[in-house]
């Protein structure tokens, strides 16, 4: 079943705070001179068009390609927002081929399966097509639970959940393991050591490749972890000139909250909450800012009972928080 | 205080002869000299075989000259001549250029095939000890009586001139060209020469090699017989096309053509690769070309993939090609740019494919039999229309039934348990298979 068949792509929360926020980040790649409303961006399929609809909304985006593999055209296509979204029923690799290579791209390479050759494939692709400033994302689940769809299913029916592991940590390493540099084990595969581990791996991975362009460079901005139902792991940067690296730094690109050019992902977790509480939470948050800051305990007139995590989690990513009585059209 | 204050270096003349003859072997170094006498042809009339990757091309439409350009190869136990009509080689060259090892002019760009300045040279020492030399332009005509055994011992590096009467060489041709006879042979080509082995390798060698040259209309014989080339084609229909692309790399043209080819070619194929219109790399199926390493190894399912990567440049030292112009520099810069082109447009090829292959184990395939598509449609003449860039798509022009084919292995008394379950032991096997799948959809999908 494909992933947009069980959920509503807007009402996955934590993944629509990272659409937030990697717009946010985007825009402000403007003051480095990235002036993303000139980019062409290219998007996999989902009836929802979820990502379509926001980078053209917010980030002025009106040149877009969406690659969509699986057969169902008409619904594709009824389901398109804009009329200048060109939607082609084949795979990134091959819409790839026929990109204007001149022109700046953003791409988002939004899987719902695991990490394998195939993926690993198209970012290959769009490293060595891409125009300097193209920016590329990159989301992939990075828990145990969906790694294990990497296993020869016939094979898998009679193992052991050690065994199984034991097997996953295998193709693992034959897949990524030379890129993450050191051995991957057991316990990479905890939930809160593997996003790291791919984030790490795909880094160096699109390093490696990079340079077959000679003067060309992947500077990261983006490294997200969240969980609504899987964990995912995002990460993404721009491929620019190794000149860049200046240009960069000097914006200040590095300082600005969430953007991350480490491995280590930065976590996104927002809590559930009723409409009436993110309201309440809404009109308080000056003062639960001020609590955090200080250290202090939340304050006593709380309306609802909630623990200070959840708290905590809704003041950092409240301005991202979903608002879902308000519907995308 | 000794009185040498210095330590002496140089080079001896055996220490040369012998590292530069080490690693070519006979073949190769006849190609070399046939290099030689091409690069004349490029040189002085302007010929671009890689032309023809993406056309007609011939190049008589834009040399209208009185004979074909012709390589002529003679092979026997007790010479060896080659002799061609390609222009010869002017007497100041002669003097300054041709017999020096290695290029002696710094900074200027070197056309063609000769990419080291050391081909011809190398290609004498490794035949035999006498060589004789003839070649004219319209303004010159020139001779050198080369004997390696005596010059070997001689202090001086330099090869005086011979009178023309002197040698019995003697032009065929009417255009100005170059005639060379090697005589005492060395021992094991001598015995090389004697096996019809090896003058069959060197003619296949002759034919992939210079491939281009010969569909571009030169003509290269050895002992009396054309060589003829067979490159294969790339097939076209209305729902398969193929990839031509040309990107550049520094001062390097790279021109890439890649599909697949027509049902009736049985070879399996893999990517020719060529600098300067030579050909380097043929049905290559190898690492050299990514297979293994940046896309998938290569696999009797791939055998209809064909890709043609041509590397063009004025500066041939700019081109990615081994020493010996058998193979590739992997280290190129240029290559790997290529290389990542390569995998790029070999990806869609490969998926379908890959796609195929499953199709052809099943007796009801969900997509048409590659054989089925191929048959309804056409081969196109070789790299006729490749100048336009183009990328491989695969568009079905009618919708074909979206089935797959299910088969496993279960063992054979459970199976019988399921028959009889199922109400009739007798019934067929794969019945019991649909049957069984058909329970599943009613009972957990519907």
């Amino acid at each position: 079943m494909a992933s947009y068949e069980k959920i509503d792509y807007l009402l996955r929360p934590s993944k629509q705070v990272e659409r937030k926020l990697i717009i946010e980040i985007l825009q402000k790649l403007a003051r480095a001179k990235y002036y993303i409303h000139d980019y062409t961006y290219i998007g996999l399929g989902s009836i929802y068009y979820a990502d379509f609809i926001l980078f053209h909304k917010y980030l002025l985006i009106d040149d877009m390609i969406c690659s969509e593999i699986d057969k169902i055209p008409k619904r594709m296509e009824f389901n398109k927002p804009y009329e200048f979204i060109k939607l082609k029923m084949e795979p990134v690799s091959q819409v790839l081929l026929n990109i204007d290579r001149g022109k700046p791209h953003l791409v988002w390479l939004d899987y719902d399966s695991p990490i394998d050759n195939d993926i690993l494939s198209d970012i290959h692709s769009c490293i060595h097509i891409f125009a300097p400033g193209s920016i590329i994302l990159i989301t992939v689940p990075s828990d145990l639970r969906s790694l294990m769809n990497l296993l020869d299913p016939v094979e898998a029916k009679g193992l052991a959940d050690e065994k199984k592991k034991e097997r996953i940590v295998q193709i693992l390493n034959d897949l990524i393991g030379s890129y993450y540099g050191q051995e991957i084990t057991f316990r990479d595969l905890g939930k809160s050591k593997l996003p790291k581990v791919i984030a790490q791996s795909l880094r160096n991975f699109i390093d490696s490749n990079i340079i077959a362009r000679d003067e060309l460079q992947f500077f990261q901005v983006i490294n997200f972890k969240y969980s609504d139902n899987l964990q995912m792991l995002t990460i993404g940067g721009i491929i620019d000139y190794c000149n860049s690296a200046e240009k960069l730094k000097d914006s200040g690109i590095y300082k600005i909250k969430n953007v991350q050019q480490y491995e280590e992902p930065i976590q996104i977790s927002v809590p559930p909450l009723t409409m009436r509480e993110k309201m309440w939470l809404d009109k308080k948050i000056v003062q639960l800012e001020r609590c955090f800051a200080n250290d202090q305990p939340l304050p006593g007139d709380m309306a609802f009972e909630i623990e200070i995590e959840p708290v905590r989690n809704f003041v950092k990513y409240y301005r991202y928080y979903p608002s879902y009585y308000e519907t995308l059209l | 205080m000794n009185q040498m204050d210095k330590a002496e270096s140089f080079v001896t003349k055996r220490f040369l002869i012998d590292i530069i003859t080490r690693d070519i072997g006979i073949l190769d170094a006849i190609l070399e000299l046939v290099d030689n006498s091409l690069d004349r042809a490029i040189e002085k009339y302007r010929i671009d075989v890689t032309k023809s990757l993406i056309e007609d091309y011939n190049y008589t439409n834009d040399t209208h000259l009185e004979e074909p350009l012709t390589v002529n190869l003679h092979i026997s136990e007790d010479e060896f001549i080659i002799e061609d009509n390609c222009g010869g080689i002017t007497k100041e060259d002669l003097e300054h250029e041709v017999f020096v090892f290695g290029l002696p002019k710094e900074g200027i760009e070197y056309i063609g095939l000769s990419a080291f300045g050391i081909g011809m040279k190398r290609a004498f020492f490794k035949l035999g000890k006498l060589v004789e030399f003839r070649t004219r332009t319209e303004q010159d005509d020139s001779t050198i009586t080369w004997n390696i055994d005596e010059w070997m011992n001689l202090d001086d590096w330099n090869i005086p001139f011979s009178k023309i009467e002197d040698t019995g060489l003697h032009f065929t041709y009417n255009l100005p060209g170059t005639i060379i006879k090697i005589r005492n042979l060395k021992l094991p080509v001598r015995t090389r020469f004697n096996q019809k082995e090896f003058l069959s390798a060197l003619k296949n060698r002759l034919r992939t090699s210079y491939a281009l040259f010969l569909k571009s209309g030169i003509i290269i014989k050895l002992n009396e017989e054309d060589v003829t080339h067979s490159l294969p084609s790339i097939f076209k229909s209305e729902e398969i096309t193929y990839t031509s692309k040309y990107i550049k790399k520094g001062d390097v043209d790279i021109r890439l053509i890649a599909g697949i080819t027509p049902v009736d070619d049985r070879i399996p194929r893999g990517w020719y690769v060529f600098c300067n219109g030579r050909m380097v790399l043929e049905a290559d199926k190898t690492q050299l070309t990514g297979w293994g390493t940046s896309y998938p190894m290569f696999h009797p399912k791939f055998n209809h993939f064909l890709g043609y990567v041509s590397f063009s440049s004025s500066d041939v030292k700019a081109l990615p090609w081994s020493s010996t112009k058998w193979g590739v520099e992997l280290d190129s810069q240029v290559y790997n740019a290529a290389l990542e082109e390569m995998r790029l447009q070999a990806i869609p090829i490969l998926d379908l494919l890959d796609r195929w292959k499953d199709a052809k184990e099943d007796d009801e395939p969900a997509l048409p039999a590659l054989r089925d598509l191929l048959i309804e449609g056409q081969t196109i003449p070789i790299f006729a229309s490749a100048k336009d860039e183009t990328s491989f798509t695969y568009k079905p022009k009618k919708e074909r039934p979206d089935v797959i084919r299910i088969s496993f292995v279960k063992e054979s008394e459970l199976v019988q348990k399921v028959k009889d379950a199922l109400g009739n032991p007798k019934m067929k096997n794969s019945a019991v298979g649909e049957l069984v799948f058909d329970y599943f959809v009613e009972s957990e999908l519907n």
